[in-house]
C-alpha cells in the first residue's frame, strides 16, 4: 500500500520517555510531592471537632481515609511501576503476552473490595445510629431559616436570638423550618448538617464538647445572599448559658415595654428580622454588604421618592422593595414578603428606629 | 474527501465544510457535528469557570454580585453536563461504533440527524436563558428557589427538554444498532468494549432521561400554569423534585463516564500490545453499573430531611457500586502489566485517567457513608469529587479517545510534541485546581458561594491559579487540531497497528465505510495471538 | 457513486428482530418511565390533598370512554390481522374505526375538561387538580399524536401501500396504540376508581 509511513516507521516522532522527558517528569514529580506535603501540613484535612457527634464522624473519616490511602497507594503504585518497567524497547514492535484473564485474580479483586466496602458500610451504620440517639434531657431549640439569616427560639425559656447559644456537654435537639426556600444548617466544627425545609420540620442533634464560638453556615443554595447567610453558635458553660438566657429574657421584657426605649426595640427587631444580614448599620453592629448601607439613612429617606415622606418611603422600602431600587443595586434581591413576616407594630418600630438615628 | 448524496433537504456524506452545517444522515458527519459543537460549549463553560475562579481567588466580592455569581455556576454546570460531555461522547461514539461493528451507518440514520439538530434549539434557548437572567438555582434547580427565579429559569427547563429528547433518540439508536447490526461472525462476545459501554450508557439514557423530562414538565407547569407540585405554601412537596431529579441525574453521571470507560478499554490494549484483561468482567461490570446506578440516587439527599431509615439502603447501594468500578480499574491495570507500552499522548491520557478517576472514586466512598456525608454534603469536597470523576475521569478519557481516533476521522496524525505539552499542562493544572478543594470542603467551605471565610484564602488562590493553567492547557490542543488538519502526517488506515474493524478501512473511511462488508473471526483484542488485519 | 441517502435494511439483522419493532419497544420503555414519573407525582399530590374523585369527576362517562378506547385497541388488532391475511378492505375499515373511536375518546376528554374547568376545578386550584390535568393531559397528547399517526397510515392504506409482506408499520403503530390504552386503564383506575 503506498501512503506516507505512519509514526510506527518514521523516526521523526519523539520517542517518549527519553532522557529529557524523564528528567522533566522527575522534577515535576518531586516538586509536586514537596509542594503537596507543604500545603497538606499547613492545611490539615479537618479542624478539631467540638461535638461528640463530630468526634465519632472524625474517627470514621480516619478509618475510611486509611483504607482509601491503601487503595490509592496500590493503584498509583502499580501504575507508576508499569510506566517505569513496561515501556517498550525502542526497536521492539512485537506484541506482548496474550493474557486475557485470570479467574482467581478476578474473583479476588471483586470479593476483597466488596468485603472492604461492607466493612466501611457497617462502621458507618454504627456511627449513624450513635450520633442520632435522642436524649431525654436535651435542650430544644427551634431554628428558623429565611433569606438570608437565622433565628433561634428557645421554647422552654421563651427566648429568641439571632445567635445560637448552647450549654456544653448537653444534647441540643434542633427543630428546624424555613420561611421560604430550602436552606441548610451546618456547623463545620461540629460536623452536623441538616436541610431546613419550608414544608416540614427537620430535626438534628448536636452536643458541644468545648466552649467557644463557631460559625453556622448555610449550606444549600438559597438565593443571592447564600454566601452571607451565617450566624454563630456559642457553646458556653452551664452557668454562662443560664446567665445569657436570663439576660435575653430581661431584654425581651424591656423591649416589650417599648415606649421606654424605641431605639433598643428597633435595634433588636433590626437584627432579629435579619436586616443585619444584608445591610450595614453601625448602631446595630451590622456589617451586611448585599444591600444599601443604612448609616446616615435618616437624612436621605425623605428625598428618595418625590411626594413620599420619610416614614412612607421607609415602610414601603421594607414591604415593597422593588418599588424603588437604590442605584447600584439589583431588583428582586431583597425578599418581598417582609410585610407578611413582620407585624404592623413591629414595622412601625423599625421605621421609628431607622429614622431616629442621626 | 468523501462523496455526498442528497434527497430533498436530506444529505448524506460531506465533501466541503458546508456539508457539516446540513441535516446530514451520515453518522461520520453527525459525529463531527456533535463533537465540534460540544467543544464550543466546553470553551464557553470553561470561560464561566474562569470567571468563577477569578471571583474566588480572593475573599470579598471583586467582580460579580451574588445573583450574577449564582448564574455563573448554574450555566457552567448545565453547559458542561448537557452541552459538552454528553454530546461529545455521543459524537465520538457515533463516529466510531458503526465502524467498529463493520456497518455502513447506524440503524436509524435520519433519527440520528434529528438527534443532533434537536440540540440546536436547546443551545439557543440555554444561551437566551443566560442572557435574560433567572437560571440561578444551580444545575439542580431545587424548588422553591427555582420557582421564584426569573424567566431564564423557564427557558433553562425547556432547553433541557430538547436535550433530553435528543439524548433519548440517540440512546435508542445505539441500542438497536449494537444489537441488530453487527458484522458477520461478530457474536456478542466479540463486540468491542466501546460498544458494550454504549449499550450500558444507552440503557441508562433510555430509562432515566424520561424521568428528568417529567420533573422538568412539573417545574415548567408550576412556573407558568400555577400548579403546586413543589410549593410548600400550597401543600406541595419540594422533596419530590429532588427524588425525581436525582432519579435521572445520578444515573446521568454514568452516562457521562461509561463511554469514557469504553474508550480506555480500546486504547490500553492498542498501546500495550496486549488483549484487554477480563473482557467479560468489564462488559458485565458496565451493565452492572448501568443498572445499579438507578438504585443509589438518594445519596444526594442524605441531609435533606428524607426518611432517616431509607438512608441506610441507599448507603449500601452507593457503596456496592464501587465494586464493579473497582473491577474495571484492576482489569485495566492488569492489561498494561507486562505489556510493551508505547507512550503516545493517547496512552498517557488513558493512564492519567486511571490515576485521577481512582481519586474521584475514592472520595465517592466517603460521600456514600452517611455520617461522613453529613459533614461534607454541599461543600467543596463534593465539588472536588465531581470534578475528579468528570474532568479527571470523563474529559481525560475523551482526550485519550480523540488522540486515538483523530487519525481515523481526519486521515492525519496529531503532533505528539504538542500533545505532550497539552497533557502535562492539563494534568498539573487540573490537580492544582481540584486537589485543594477536598480540604476546603472538609474545613468548612460550602459550595455555590460567591464569598468565603478569609481563612480559606490560601487554598482558594492555589485553586484559581490551577484553573488558569488548566484553561491555558486547552490552547496547545486546539492549535494541534487546527494545524494537523492541514499539515499533519498522513495517517494511513492503521497508524497504531490496532485490532478493530475501524482500522481495516481507509482514513477517513469512504462514504459507505467498507468497500465490502467485513467478516470477523475473533474479538478485536488479538494482540499476541494473531496478526493485525489489513485494510482490504 | 451518488446514490440516494443510505438505506439501512431493518429486516436484515443480527438478532432476527425487525429494527423498527425493536426500536418501538425501546421507545415504549421510555414512555413507561415518563408516565411512571408523572403518575408518581400524581399519587404524591393525591396523598397530600385527598380529594374524592367521585365528588369532582364524572366517573360513569369516563368509564364508557375507557371502554371506547379499549375497543379501539381491538380494531387495531383486527386491522393488523386483516393485512396479514391480505384483506386490504378490512385493513382500511379497521384503521378508520380505530381513528373514529380514538377521536371520540379524545373528544369526550376535551368536553370533560371544559366542564371541569367551568366548575372551577383547575390545575392551579388544588394539588389534586394539578396532578389530574398533568397526567391526563399527557395521556391525551399521546392519544392525539397516535390519531395523527393513524390518519397517516389510513391514507397510505388507501393508496394500497401495505401487503402481507409489508405491514410492519401497522404493527408498530399497534404497539404504540396498545401502550396508550394500557396507560389509560392504569390512569382510570388510580384517578377515578381508587
Amino acid at each position: 500500500m503506498s501512503q506516507a509511513p505512519g509514526p510506527e516507521a518514521s523516526g521523526s516522532q519523539p520517542v517518549m520517555f527519553d532522557t529529557t522527558s524523564r528528567l522533566v517528569a522527575i522534577v515535576i514529580g518531586v516538586v509536586a510531592v514537596v509542594a503537596g506535603l507543604v500545603l497538606g501540613i499547613n492545611n490539615p484535612f479537618l479542624n478539631r471537632s467540638v461535638a461528640t457527634e463530630g468526634s465519632a464522624i472524625d474517627q470514621l473519616f480516619g478509618l475510611t481515609l486509611g483504607i482509601a490511602t491503601v487503595v490509592f497507594v496500590i493503584v498509583q503504585g502499580f501504575l507508576l511501576y508499569s510506566i517505569v518497567r513496561f515501556g517498550r524497547q525502542p526497536d521492539d514492535d512485537t506484541d506482548g503476552p496474550p493474557i486475557r484473564g485470570n479467574h482467581k485474580l478476578e474473583i479476588f479483586w471483586t470479593v476483597i473490595p466488596a468485603l472492604t466496602i461492607f466493612f466501611v458500610g457497617f462502621m458507618s451504620y454504627q456511627v449513624l445510629a450513635d450520633i442520632e440517639q435522642p436524649q431525654d434531657d436535651a435542650l430544644v431549640v427551634e431554628v428558623k431559616g429565611f433569606q438570608f439569616a437565622w433565628q433561634f427560639y428557645y421554647p422552654e425559656q421563651d427566648v429568641t436570638s439571632t445567635e445560637m447559644h448552647i450549654p456544653v456537654d448537653r444534647q441540643v435537639h434542633m427543630k428546624m423550618r424555613s420561611n421560604d426556600v430550602i436552606h441548610s444548617f451546618w456547623v463545620p466544627e461540629m460536623r452536623i448538617k441538616k436541610d431546613v425545609m419550608p414544608d416540614r420540620v427537620t430535626e438534628a442533634f448536636i452536643t458541644g464538647t468545648e466552649t467557644g464560638t463557631y460559625p453556622i453556615v448555610c449550606t444549600e443554595l438559597c438565593g443571592a445572599g447564600h454566601a452571607v447567610m451565617r450566624s454563630q453558635i456559642i457553646i458556653q458553660s452551664d452557668a454562662d448559658f443560664k446567665a445569657w438566657i436570663a439576660s435575653q429574657q430581661t431584654t425581651a421584657s424591656q423591649a416589650a415595654g417599648a415606649a421606654a426605649d424605641p431605639m433598643a426595640a428597633g435595634r433588636q427587631l433590626f437584627n432579629s428580622s435579619g436586616c443585619n444580614a444584608c445591610h450595614a448599620l453601625a448602631d446595630a453592629g451590622a456589617v451586611g454588604a448585599l444591600g444599601p448601607e443604612l448609616d446616615g439613612y435618616s437624612a436621605v429617606a425623605g428625598t428618595r421618592v418625590p411626594g413620599q415622606s420619610a416614614e412612607q418611603y421607609t415602610l414601603e422600602a421594607v414591604v415593597k422593595p422593588n418599588a424603588f431600587i437604590v442605584e447600584g443595586f439589583p431588583a428582586n434581591l431583597m425578599p418581598q414578603d417582609y410585610g407578611l413576616r413582620i407585624s404592623e407594630q413591629d414595622l412601625d418600630k423599625l421605621v421609628t428606629y431607622l429614622l431616629g438615628m442621626k | 474527501m468523501v462523496d455526498t448524496a442528497r434527497r430533498g433537504f436530506v444529505r448524506h456524506g460531506a465533501r466541503t465544510w458546508r456539508d457539516y452545517f446540513t441535516f446530514n444522515t451520515d453518522h461520520k458527519v453527525i459525529g463531527i457535528q456533535y463533537m465540534v459543537m460540544a467543544f464550543v460549549f466546553f470553551i464557553i463553560g470553561g470561560i464561566l469557570a474562569m470567571l468563577i475562579r477569578a471571583e474566588l481567588a480572593a475573599p470579598g466580592m471583586q467582580f460579580v454580585g451574588g445573583k450574577a455569581y449564582n448564574q455563573l455556576f448554574t450555566i457552567h454546570g448545565t453547559l458542561m453536563i448537557f452541552f459538552w460531555i454528553i454530546p461529545a461522547f455521543i459524537g465520538l461514539a457515533n463516529y466510531v461504533v458503526p465502524l467498529q461493528l463493520g456497518q455502513e451507518d447506524m440503524a436509524f440514520p435520519r433519527l440520528n440527524a434529528l438527534s443532533f439538530w434537536l440540540v440546536v434549539p436547546g443551545a439557543i434557548l440555554m444561551l437566551t436563558a443566560f442572557a435574560v437572567g433567572g437560571a440561578e438555582s444551580g444545575w439542580t434547580a431545587y424548588p422553591p428557589l427555582s420557582l421564584t427565579t426569573h424567566t431564564g429559569q423557564t427557558l433553562w427547563a425547556i432547553s433541557l427538554q430538547f436535550i433530553g429528547f435528543s439524548s433519548i433518540f440517540g440512546g435508542l439508536n445505539f441500542l438497536v444498532t449494537i444489537f441488530n447490526m453487527r458484522a458477520r461472525g461478530m457474536s456478542l462476545s466479540r463486540v468491542p468494549l466501546m460498544a458494550w459501554a454504549m449499550v450500558a450508557t444507552s440503557i441508562i439514557i433510555v430509562m432515566g432521561t424520561p424521568v428528568l423530562s417529567g420533573a422538568l414538565f412539573l417545574l415548567i407547569f408550576s412556573r407558568i400554569l400555577g400548579t403546586n407540585f413543589f410549593s410548600s405554601t400550597a401543600g406541595g412537596d419540594p422533596l419530590m423534585w429532588q427524588n425525581l431529579f436525582w432519579f435521572y441525574s445520578h444515573p446521568a453521571v454514568y452516562i457521562m463516564v461509561l463511554p469514557g470507560f469504553g474508550m480506555i478499554s480500546e486504547v490500553l490494549p492498542a498501546f500495550s500490545r496486549k488483549p484487554i484483561f477480563g473482557y467479560k468482567l468489564i462488559a458485565v461490570s458496565s451493565l452492572a453499573i448501568g443498572i445499579f446506578g438507578f438504585l443509589v440516587w438518594a445519596h444526594h439527599m442524605f441531609t435533606s430531611g428524607m426518611d432517616p431509615l431509607l438512608r441506610i439502603p441507599f448507603m449500601i447501594t452507593s457503596m456496592i457500586i464501587a465494586v464493579p468500578t473497582g473491577v474495571k480499574i484492576f482489569s485495566w491495570l492488569a492489561t498494561i502489566w507486562g505489556g510493551k507500552l508505547r507512550f503516545t499522548t493517547s496512552l498517557m491520557f488513558a493512564l492519567a485517567f486511571i490515576s485521577m478517576f481512582v481519586i474521584g472514586g475514592l472520595s465517592g466512598v466517603f460521600l456514600a457513608s452517611v455520617p461522613i456525608d453529613i459533614h461534607v454534603q454541599d461543600t467543596y469536597f463534593v465539588v472536588a469529587h465531581l470534578h475528579y470523576v468528570l474532568f479527571g475521569g470523563s474529559v481525560v478519557a475523551l482526550y485519550s479517545g480523540i488522540y486515538y481516533w483523530f487519525p481515523k476521522i481526519t486521515g492525519r496524525m496529531l503532533n505528539e510534541r504538542l500533545g505532550q505539552v497539552h497533557f502535562w499542562l492539563n494534568l498539573i493544572g487540573f490537580n492544582l485546581t481540584f486537589l485543594p478543594q477536598h480540604t476546603l470542603g472538609l474545613d468548612g467551605m460550602p459550595r455555590r458561594v460567591a464569598d468565603y471565610d478569609p481563612a480559606f484564602t490560601g487554598l482558594n488562590l492555589v485553586s484559581s491559579i490551577g484553573a488558569m493553567l488548566l484553561a491555558f492547557s486547552t490552547l496547545p490542543f486546539l492549535i494541534n487540531v487546527v494545524v494537523s488538519l492541514r499539515r499533519g502526517a498522513l495517517a494511513g488506515p492503521n497508524p497504531w497497528r490496532a485490532f478493530g474493524l475501524e482500522w481495516t478501512t481507509s482514513s477517513p473511511p469512504p462514504i459507505h465505510n467498507f468497500p465490502t462488508p467485513p467478516v470477523v473471526d475473533g474479538d478485536p483484542y488479538g494482540y499476541g495471538e494473531r496478526p493485525v488485519p489489513v485494510a482490504s | 457513486m451518488s446514490e440516494a441517502v443510505t438505506h439501512i435494511d431493518p429486516t436484515n439483522t443480527s438478532t432476527g428482530l425487525d429494527s423498527r419493532k425493536l426500536g418501538m419497544w425501546i421507545f415504549l420503555v421510555t414512555e413507561v418511565m415518563l408516565f411512571s414519573s408523572l403518575i408518581g407525582a400524581f399519587l404524591q399530590m393525591k396523598g397530600r390533598s385527598p380529594a374524592d374523585a367521585n365528588q369532582v369527576l364524572n366517573v360513569p362517562v369516563t368509564a364508557v370512554n375507557t371502554f371506547i378506547l379499549i375497543v379501539s385497541s381491538t380494531t387495531v388488532v383486527l386491522a393488523l390481522q386483516a393485512i396479514m391475511n391480505g384483506d386490504r378492505r378490512r385493513l382500511k375499515l379497521f384503521l378508520a374505526a380505530t381513528l373514529a373511536l380514538g377521536a371520540t375518546f379524545l373528544g369526550v376528554q376535551i368536553y370533560e375538561y371544559s366542564m371541569l374547568l367551568h366548575e372551577g376545578f383547575t390545575p392551579s386550584g388544588s394539588l389534586f387538580g394539578g396532578g389530574f390535568y398533568t397526567v391526563t393531559g399527557f395521556h391525551g397528547f399521546h392519544v392525539f399524536i397516535g390519531l395523527l399517526w393513524c390518519a397517516g397510515l389510513l391514507v397510505e392504506a388507501l393508496k394500497e401501500r401495505f401487503s402481507p409482506s409489508n405491514y410492519m408499520r401497522i404493527e408498530i403503530f399497534g404497539l404504540y396504540w396498545h401502550y396508550v390504552d394500557v396507560v389509560w386503564i392504569i390512569l382510570f383506575t388510580i384517578i377515578y376508581l381508587i
